[in-house]
C-alpha cells in the first residue's frame, strides 16, 4: 500500500467514526436526531468542499452553526446540555474537515469516542451498539495510520510498514481484545453517584391502585415488557400461552383495585441462589428477561416452586412480587410444576387476605341479586365460580378499545348496559360477584399470551398482552385461577420471519450485552468448575448452570488467546520461519560467552560484527578469531547462501579464539 | 562486571513509558469512562471500557516489539571539530525476521547532540540515517548514552529506551577563520626556505580554491569545467614550507589552538608543507593525510602542563 494511500485512509477512517458517532447521537433522542440530521449535513457539505484551498465553506459553516447553538437555547428550541452537545459536534467537524496534522484526526476521533459515549450512556440500543463496534474496528487502523503519516511528516520519507493485512489483524485484535475485557472484566455496580436506569413505565404496575378501566390503556402500545423463554427439563420450548402473574389487589371501592398488603414482608429468594437443590423431575423453566419498569413487579407463572434472581424479591400477603432495588434491566428464572394445576396457587397467605371478601358499601344490589340468580343452587365455592365463569363468557363481549361514551364506565354499567368491556371488567365483574357469594376472591393483574418468535425461542410480551383475571379461594387453603375474558380477548399471535429476526437480535443484544452482569459471569465460573468436576457433584437438573452459562468466559477466554496469537498479522511483511540456529551462530555465541568471561564486554546493543569489532580494537591481533567468527554469524544469517565449509571455520576460529588474553582492569 | 554494575546497567536500558499529549487527554478518558461504569454497571460503558483498554494493550504490545527489536550503532565522521556540525549516521537494524520497525526517533544523551528519526526499518534490515555531530570540547570526548524512542503504534505513549554505547571520539579543535597569516599562524615563522618541485612551469596538478589564495591562481577554464574554483598548481611555485608556533602561555590558549588549527587545515589543503610547535612538542613541515593528523591530533590532544 502505498503511502498517500495510507494517509488519506487515516481521514477516511477518521471521518467514517465521525459520521458514526453523529448517526449513535442520533439514536439517543429527538434531539440528539436533529443535531446529528445537522451535523450529517454537515459533513456532506464538507464532503463537498473536500479541497484544501476552500476553507471558506467551513468557516461559514462554523460561523452559522456556532451562531446558531448560541441562540437555539435562548430560543428554548433545546437546552443548554444540547447546546453544548452540538457546538461540540461541529467542533469535532471543524477539526476533522480543517485539521492539518494527525493530531487534528485524533482529536476528532477522541471526540467521535465521546459523542458515543454519550450515546451508550443514554440509550442501550443496538445501534449504539453497532457503533461501538465500528469504533473497535476502525479507531486503531486510523490511529496507526495517522502516526505514520505523523512519522511522515517528521521523517520526511513514506513509511508502508502497514499494509492491508496489517490493518485486518489490527481490526481483528482490537475486536478479540474488547471481546475478552468485556466478558472478563468483572462487573461492579457500586452506585457512587445516584443513577436512575429505568425509562419504561407501566401504567396499572407502577402502583398499588389500578382505576377500573386503568388497562384498556395499555392495548394498544408496543412496547416490550419481557421475554419469556418456558422449557421442560429437556431444554425444548414451550409455545404457551401462559398467565404470568404481576400483582394481586384485594381492595375494591367500586372505581378502582387497591392491595392490602401488609407491613411485613418476607423475602422469596436469597440472592445468589443459584439453585443447587435438586427439582423434581417434570419441572418447568421460565427464563424471564424484564424491561426496567419503575414498580418492578416480578412476573411469572402463578405456581412457581422456586425461584433464581440476583436481585432481592419480597412477596406480600397477596403472593404478590416485587424487586426491592430501583427499577433496571432484569433477569431471573423461575421454576414451575404444571402437573399442580391452576388449583395449586400458592397464596399460603393470602387465605389470611382481610379484605378477600370486601364489598363497596355502595355496591349496587342488582350485582348481588344477579350474582344469586347465577349460582342458583350451587353450593360449593367450585361450582358457584364455574357458573359465574361461564356466565360472564357466554353473555358479554370482549372490547378491549372502549367505545364512545363508554370509557371508564364503571362495573354496574358493564354488567347491565354496554355489557362489553375488556379484561379488567370481566376480573372485576367475576371477583365482585363471587365475594357477593361468600366466596373469596382477588384480581390479579399480569400478563398472557405474547407473539411467539420462532427463531429465538421465546415469547415476547408487550404491554397489549396486559391481562386481568381472578384467583379463587375454591377450598379451603387452596386458590384457582380463574379467567371469565372470552377467548377473544386473549389470542397469542406469531411473528414474521422478519420480525423475528430482529427480535432475536435485540434479544440477543439483550442477554449478551446488556444483561450480561456479575451473577452470568459467576454462573459462568461455576459452569466451567462443573466441567471440570466429577459428575457426581453436579447439580442435577435444570437448575444447574449449563455449559451454554459457561459461553460468554470460554469465549473471553478463547477471544484473549485468538488475540494473543493474531500478532503475526499485525504487519504486512510475512513472518519468516522459524529460525534455527545454524553451527556458525553456536560457535559465535559461544566465542563471546569465551569473550566476556575473559573480561570482555562490549556493550549490549551490539551487533555480533560490531561487537567482534569493539573487543578486536582493544585487544587486537588475538581476537581476530572472534571477528572470524562473527562475520561467518552473518553470513550464515543474512547472506544469500550459508559459508563454505561454515562449520569447519568456526571450529577452527573459536579453537584459535582461545589464546584470547584476560582484559586487564583499567587503572585510575 | 558485577551484578551490581550489570542490574544497573539493565535498569537504565528498561524501556520506559511516558504518554503524549493526547496519551494524557486518552489515560483521562479511560479513567472516566471506568468510573462511569463501575458506577452505573451499564454494559455499554464497560464496552467502551473494553475498547479502551484494548487500545491500550495493543498500544504497549506493538510498542514494546518496536523498541526491543532495534539495534544501534553510531558512525561517526572522520573528521571531528568542536563547535562544528559534523555529518555522521546512526545504523539501525531490526532483529526480527516479521516486523519493520517504525518511526525510531535516535538522541544522543550525552555529548554529540545529535539527533535523528527512521521512519521505517524493513525486517532484519538496516537503515542508515544520518546525523548532526557537534561537541562543544575538543580532546577525547565519550560519546554514551543513546535514547531510542517512539510513539508507534498510536501516537498516545512514547517508548524509549538508553542504550549504553560507550565510545570514544577524538575531536579536534575548532576551527577559527581569519585567513592565512591570521591569529596564531602570525606566530608562525618560516622555518625552510622554498623549494622547487619539478621543472619551471611544468604543471604539477589542480586543486580546489581555498581562502587566502590569491585571486590570480585561479584557473578559470579547469573551474568552468569542474563547476567550481580551482587552482592550478605550477613546477617553479613556491610550496611554501612553515611551522605554525602556538603560545602555550597564553591566556587564550584554545583561541590559540583554534586559531592554530584551521590554520593548519588551510594551508595543507592548498598543498603546503606545513609542521607545528606546541611547547615543547615539535612536528617538522610535511604534508599528506597522515601528517594532517598528527598535527590536528596534537592540537587536539594538547594539555598544558602546570
Amino acid at each position: 500500500m502505498s503511502a498517500p494511500g495510507l494517509s488519506n485512509l487515516g481521514a477516511r477512517f477518521t471521518r467514517v467514526l465521525v459520521v458514526v458517532g453523529l448517526l449513535a447521537l442520533g439514536s439517543v433522542n429527538q434531539q440528539g436526531a436533529a443535531l446529528s440530521a445537522v451535523g450529517l449535513v454537515g459533513v456532506a457539505l464538507s464532503w463537498l468542499a473536500t479541497h484544501p484551498h476552500r476553507p471558506r465553506v467551513w468557516a461559514v459553516t462554523t460561523a452559522l452553526v456556532a451562531m446558531l447553538t448560541a441562540l437555539a437555547p435562548s430560543l428554548m428550541l433545546v437546552p443548554w446540555a444540547s447546546a453544548g452537545v452540538a457546538l461540540l459536534v461541529y467542533l469535532q467537524l471543524h477539526r476533522a474537515r480543517t485539521g492539518s496534522g494527525p493530531a487534528d484526526d485524533r482529536v476528532a476521533l477522541v471526540l467521535a469516542l465521546l459523542m458515543l459515549l454519550y450515546a451508550g450512556a443514554s440509550r442501550r440500543s443496538p445501534v449504539v451498539g453497532l457503533a461501538l463496534l465500528t469504533f473497535v474496528l476502525l479507531a486503531p487502523g486510523a490511529l496507526a495510520t495517522l502516526e505514520l503519516r505523523a512519522t511522515e511528516q517528521r521523517a520526511g520519507d513514506a513509511p508502508s510498514a502497514l499494509g492491508r493485512r496489517g490493518l485486518l489483524g489490527l481490526a481483528a485484535a482490537s475486536t478479540l481484545l474488547t471481546a475478552a475485557f468485556f466478558l472478563l472484566l468483572p462487573r461492579i455496580d457500586a452506585e457512587l453517584l445516584a443513577s436512575s436506569q429505568g425509562d419504561a413505565e407501566m401504567s396499572g404496575f407502577e402502583g398499588a391502585d389500578v382505576n377500573l378501566g386503568d388497562l384498556a390503556g395499555l392495548q394498544g402500545s408496543e412496547e416490550l415488557i419481557l421475554r419469556v423463554r418456558v422449557s421442560d427439563e429437556h431444554n425444548e420450548p414451550l409455545y404457551g400461552p401462559f398467565y404470568l402473574r404481576g400483582l394481586a389487589l384485594d381492595w375494591f371501592d367500586g372505581v378502582r383495585w387497591a392491595s392490602s398488603r401488609t407491613a411485613t414482608q418476607r423475602e422469596l429468594v436469597e440472592p445468589y441462589d443459584f439453585g443447587l437443590r435438586p427439582l423434581p423431575p417434570g419441572v418447568l423453566r421460565q427464563e424471564v428477561h424484564l424491561e426496567p419498569t419503575v414498580s418492578a413487579p416480578l412476573f411469572a407463572t402463578p405456581t412457581i416452586t422456586r425461584l433464581f434472581s440476583d436481585d432481592r424479591v419480597r412477596v406480600d400477603e397477596l403472593n404478590g412480587r416485587r424487586f426491592d432495588d430501583s427499577p433496571r434491566r432484569r433477569r431471573y428464572t423461575a421454576w414451575f410444576d404444571p402437573r399442580l394445576g391452576d388449583g395449586a396457587i400458592q397464596s399460603p397467605t393470602a387465605s389470611e387476605g382481610r379484605f378477600a371478601l370486601q364489598l363497596p358499601s355502595d355496591l349496587d344490589p342488582r350485582v348481588a341479586a344477579l350474582a344469586a340468580q347465577i349460582i342458583g343452587d350451587a353450593t360449593t365455592p367450585e361450582a358457584k365460580a364455574r357458573r359465574l365463569t361461564r356466565h360472564l363468557r357466554d353473555t358479554y363481549a370482549y372490547q378491549d378499545i372502549p367505545a364512545e361514551g363508554e370509557a371508564g364506565q364503571g362495573l354496574v354499567s358493564f354488567l347491565f348496559d354496554t355489557r362489553r368491556g375488556h379484561c379488567e371488567y370481566f376480573a372485576t365483574a367475576l371477583a365482585v360477584m363471587l365475594r357477593a357469594v361468600d366466596v373469596r376472591a382477588v384480581v390479579v393483574i399480569g400478563f398472557y399470551g405474547g407473539e411467539w418468535n420462532d427463531v429465538g425461542g421465546h415469547i415476547n410480551v408487550r404491554r397489549s398482552d396486559a391481562h386481568a383475571w381472578v384467583e379463587a379461594e375454591l377450598s379451603p387453603g387452596r386458590w384457582s385461577l380463574l379467567d371469565a375474558t372470552p377467548a377473544g380477548g386473549m389470542s397469542p399471535g406469531d411473528q414474521s420471519l422478519l420480525n423475528a429476526l430482529s427480535d432475536t437480535a435485540t434479544a440477543w443484544w439483550s442477554r449478551w450485552v446488556l444483561d450480561y452482569d456479575l451473577t452470568s459471569q459467576i454462573e459462568g465460573g461455576r459452569a466451567l468448575a462443573n466441567l471440570f468436576a466429577p459428575s457426581g457433584d453436579a447439580a442435577p437438573g435444570a437448575a444447574a448452570p449449563g455449559l451454554a452459562a459457561a459461553t460468554p468466559i470460554l469465549v473471553g477466554l478463547g477471544a484473549l488467546v485468538l488475540a494473543i496469537g493474531a500478532r503475526g498479522a499485525f504487519y504486512g511483511a510475512a513472518r519468516g520461519p522459524r529460525r534455527v540456529i545454524g553451527p556458525e551462530e553456536r560457535a559465535w555465541r559461544e566465542g563471546l560467552a569465551l569473550a566476556e568471561g575473559r573480561g570482555h564486554h562490549p556493550p549490549p546493543a551490539l551487533p555480533p560484527v560490531e561487537a567482534a569489532e569493539w573487543i578486536f580494537a582493544r585487544v587486537g591481533e588475538p581476537a581476530r578469531p572472534l571477528l572470524t567468527l562473527a562475520w561467518l554469524h552473518h553470513e550464515a544469517c543474512f547472506g544469500p547462501t550459508p559459508p563454505p565449509e561454515g562449520a569447519k571455520r568456526a571450529k577452527l576460529a573459536l579453537r584459535a579464539l582461545l589464546l584470547l588474553p584476560r582484559a586487564v582492569p583499567p587503572t585510575s | 562486571m558485577t551484578w551490581r554494575e550489570r542490574w544497573a546497567l539493565q535498569s537504565r536500558q528498561r524501556v520506559r513509558v511516558r504518554p503524549t499529549r493526547e496519551g494524557w487527554w486518552f489515560l483521562l478518558l479511560v479513567v472516566g469512562v471506568t468510573l462511569g461504569a463501575f458506577n452505573t454497571g451499564n454494559n455499554l460503558l464497560y464496552l467502551c471500557l473494553s475498547a479502551l483498554l484494548s487500545l491500550l494493550v495493543i498500544q504497549n504490545v506493538l510498542a514494546e516489539w518496536n523498541l526491543r527489536a532495534a539495534r544501534l550503532r553510531r558512525r561517526l565522521p572522520g573528521e571531528l571539530f568542536s563547535f562544528e556540525q559534523a555529518e555522521g549516521a546512526y545504523v539501525l537494524w531490526s532483529l526480527r525476521p516479521g516486523p519493520a520497525l517504525v518511526g525510531i526517533q535516535v538522541e544522543e544523551l550525552d555529548e554529540g547532540g545529535a539527533q535523528a528519526e527512521v521512519s521505517v526499518v524493513p525486517p532484519t534490515g538496516e537503515v542508515e540515517v544520518p546525523a548532526a555531530f557537534t561537541f562543544g570540547g575538543r580532546g577525547w570526548q565519550r560519546l554514551g548514552r543513546v535514547r531510542i524512542s517512539s510513539t508507534w503504534p498510536f501516537g498516545l505513549f512514547l517508548r524509549y529506551r538508553e542504550i549504553d554505547l560507550d565510545e570514544a571520539a577524538l575531536v579536534y579543535p575548532a576551527r577559527r577563520p581569519g585567513g592565512a597569516r591570521a591569529g596564531g599562524a602570525e606566530r608562525g615563522a618560516e622555518e625552510e626556505t622554498p623549494r622547487r618541485r619539478g621543472g619551471a612551469g611544468e604543471l604539477l596538478g589542480a586543486r580546489p580554491y581555498v581562502e587566502g589564495d590569491p585571486i590570480r591562481s585561479v584557473h578559470w577554464p579547469t573551474s568552468a569545467r569542474v563547476g567550481r574554483p580551482m587552482v592550478v598548481e605550477r613546477a617553479g611555485e613556491e610550496a611554501r614550507s612553515w611551522v605554525v608556533r602556538v603560545d602555550v602561555q597564553s591566556p587564550q590558549v584554545e583561541d590559540e589552538l583554534a586559531r592554530a588549527c584551521g590554520q593548519i587545515v588551510t594551508a595543507l589543503s592548498r598543498g603546503e608543507r606545513i609542521g607545528l610547535e606546541l611547547g615543547d612538542e615539535r612536528l617538522s613541515p610535511q604534508h599528506g593525510g597522515v601528517h594532517r593528523r598528527r598535527l590536528l591530533t596534537a592540537l587536539a590532544l594538547f594539555e598544558r602542563g602546570l
